[in-house]
C-alpha cells in the first residue's frame, strides 16, 4: 500500500511538472506573439456608412466596385468564360437573393468589423457578422484529401515567421453567383496570406490565390485594415430578426412595418 | 398623432444627369451592385436623390437593417393626408460605427432625410443622410 501511495504521489508530482513545464512554455510563446487587440475594418468595405452602400451623396469614398477583388484575376480562356457566366448568374441572384455573411476569400475585403485572437495554438478572426476563421498554428497539418469538402471558409493553418501570421487556406466552396462577389476558383485553389501589423491603427493582408486550374499565374493583393475607433466592442450582425425584405415575384421588396 | 403634424414637406427629386449615370453604368458593368450583408441593393434607384422632412413615427434598431418609419405630408398633396415611408439603414454595428445609437432617433422627432427611393415606387427608400429640422448633425456622438 505504502509503495502504491508513494508511486501514486509520484506520478501527480511528474504531471505537475509537465503541466507546469507546458504552462511556462506556452506563457513564453505567448508573449512573443503580436498585439492585434481592438477592432478592425477593411479599407475597401463597403457598409462603413449608415446607408446600405457608401457613395453618400457628395462623399467620394470607396463603394464596392472598388474592392480589390472586383478586378479582373488572371484567368485563363476557360475560367475567364466561366467567370463571366458567373457575373451574368450573379445578376439575376441580386434581384432576389438574400444571404448571411461573406465567405472566404471575400469576407477578408468584406464591411464587417472583426477582431483577431491570438493564441499559441491558434488565430480566431471573429467578424461581424459571425463568421469565424479558426487559423491552427499548433503544427498541425490539414486534414487527409478523404477528409475534406469545400467550406465558406475553408481550412487553415498557420504559423508565425516573427510578427507574421503566415496562412495556408485549402477546401474553399466558390459561390460565385452570390451577389457578396468571390472570385471563381476551381478546387485546386491554394490561398496564402501573411497578415502582419504596418503600424499602430493599420493591419496588412498579402493574399496570394494560387490554381494552377483556373488562373494563369499567381493573384497577389494587399488588403490594408484601419482601427475601428467609434466602438469598444464587436456587435453581430443577424438575418432573422426584423427581416423586412421578403421576396415578391422574384423581386425584393420592402414590407411596410 | 401630433398637432403640428402637418409638418413642410420638402420632396425635392433630382438626377444627377450625366456623371451619375455613367457612375452607375460602370457599377453595373463591374457587377458592383451596392452589395450588403443581407441582401442587395437592386431595389433601390441609386441614380436619384430624395429628400423626405417629416416626423419620425418609429426607429427600429434592429438585425439585419436599422428601420426609420417616418410621417411625411407630400407637397401638392391635396388630402392632407401623411404617408408612411419605411427607409432602410445599415446593420446595427454600421449604424453605430457611425455614431447613432438606438436613441438618436425617437418618436416625434422631426427629421430631414435624403434617401434613394425604391425602383418600384412605393413609400421606401435606402437612407443616405439625416439631420434635424433645424439642421443639425444627427448620430454625432
Amino acid at each position: 500500500m505504502k509503495r502504491l501511495v508513494t508511486a501514486l504521489c509520484l506520478c501527480m508530482a511528474t504531471f505537475q511538472a509537465v503541466a507546469g513545464t507546458s504552462t511556462q512554455d506556452r506563457q513564453q510563446v505567448f508573449r512573443k506573439l503580436p498585439d492585434w487587440t481592438g477592432i478592425w475594418i477593411a479599407d475597401d468595405g463597403v457598409m462603413t456608412r449608415l446607408g446600405l452602400r457608401n457613395d453618400v451623396e457628395g462623399d467620394s469614398g470607396p463603394t464596392f466596385k472598388d474592392r480589390i477583388m472586383s478586378r479582373p484575376a488572371p484567368y485563363n480562356a476557360e475560367w475567364r468564360a466561366k467567370a463571366q457566366d458567373a457575373l451574368k448568374n450573379s445578376s439575376k441572384y441580386r434581384q432576389a437573393g438574400k444571404e448571411c455573411g461573406f465567405y472566404f476569400p471575400g469576407v477578408m475585403e468584406s464591411p464587417w468589423a472583426f477582431e483577431v485572437l491570438i493564441t499559441p495554438e491558434q488565430t480566431l478572426f471573429v467578424f461581424a457578422g459571425r463568421e469565424v476563421r479558426h487559423i491552427y498554428t499548433d503544427g498541425r497539418s490539414h486534414p487527409p484529401n478523404d477528409e475534406l469538402w469545400p467550406l465558406p471558409w475553408g481550412d487553415s493553418i498557420g504559423h508565425w515567421e516573427a510578427d507574421t501570421l503566415v496562412i495556408d487556406t485549402i477546401s474553399v466552396v466558390a459561390h460565385s453567383e452570390r451577389f457578396q462577389m468571390n472570385p471563381i476558383f476551381s478546387p485546386a485553389a491554394h490561398f496564402i496570406e501573411r497578415i502582419r501589423k504596418v503600424g499602430k491603427d493599420r493591419l496588412e493582408d498579402t493574399l496570394t490565390m494560387e490554381d494552377p486550374v483556373a488562373l494563369t499565374q499567381p493573384w497577389t493583393m494587399k488588403l490594408p485594415y484601419t482601427r475601428v475607433t467609434t466602438i469598444d466592442r464587436l456587435i453581430h450582425g443577424d438575418c432573422m430578426d426584423n427581416d423586412r425584405n421578403p421576396v415578391v415575384d422574384g423581386k425584393l421588396t420592402v414590407s411596410p412595418r | 398623432m401630433r398637432p403640428d403634424a402637418a409638418i413642410r414637406v420638402a420632396l425635392s427629386r433630382s438626377r444627377a444627369p450625366l456623371l451619375s449615370a455613367l457612375v452607375v453604368m460602370l457599377v453595373m458593368f463591374a457587377s458592383a451592385d451596392t452589395a450588403v450583408a443581407h441582401h442587395s441593393g437592386a431595389m433601390w434607384d441609386s441614380a436619384k436623390t430624395v429628400t423626405l422632412e417629416g416626423i419620425v413615427k418609429e426607429f427600429q434598431w434592429s438585425n439585419p437593417h436599422c428601420w426609420i418609419q417616418l410621417l411625411v405630408k407630400e407637397a401638392g398633396d391635396a388630402t392632407g393626408e401623411q404617408q408612411e415611408w419605411s427607409i432602410e439603414m445599415a446593420a446595427p454595428i454600421q449604424v453605430r460605427q457611425g455614431g447613432w445609437k438606438p436613441g438618436t432617433l425617437k418618436a416625434g422627432d422631426r427629421i430631414r432625410i435624403s434617401i434613394h427611393p425604391a425602383h418600384d415606387g412605393s413609400h421606401a427608400g435606402n437612407f443616405v443622410s439625416a439631420v434635424s429640422s433645424d439642421g443639425r448633425p444627427l448620430g454625432t456622438t
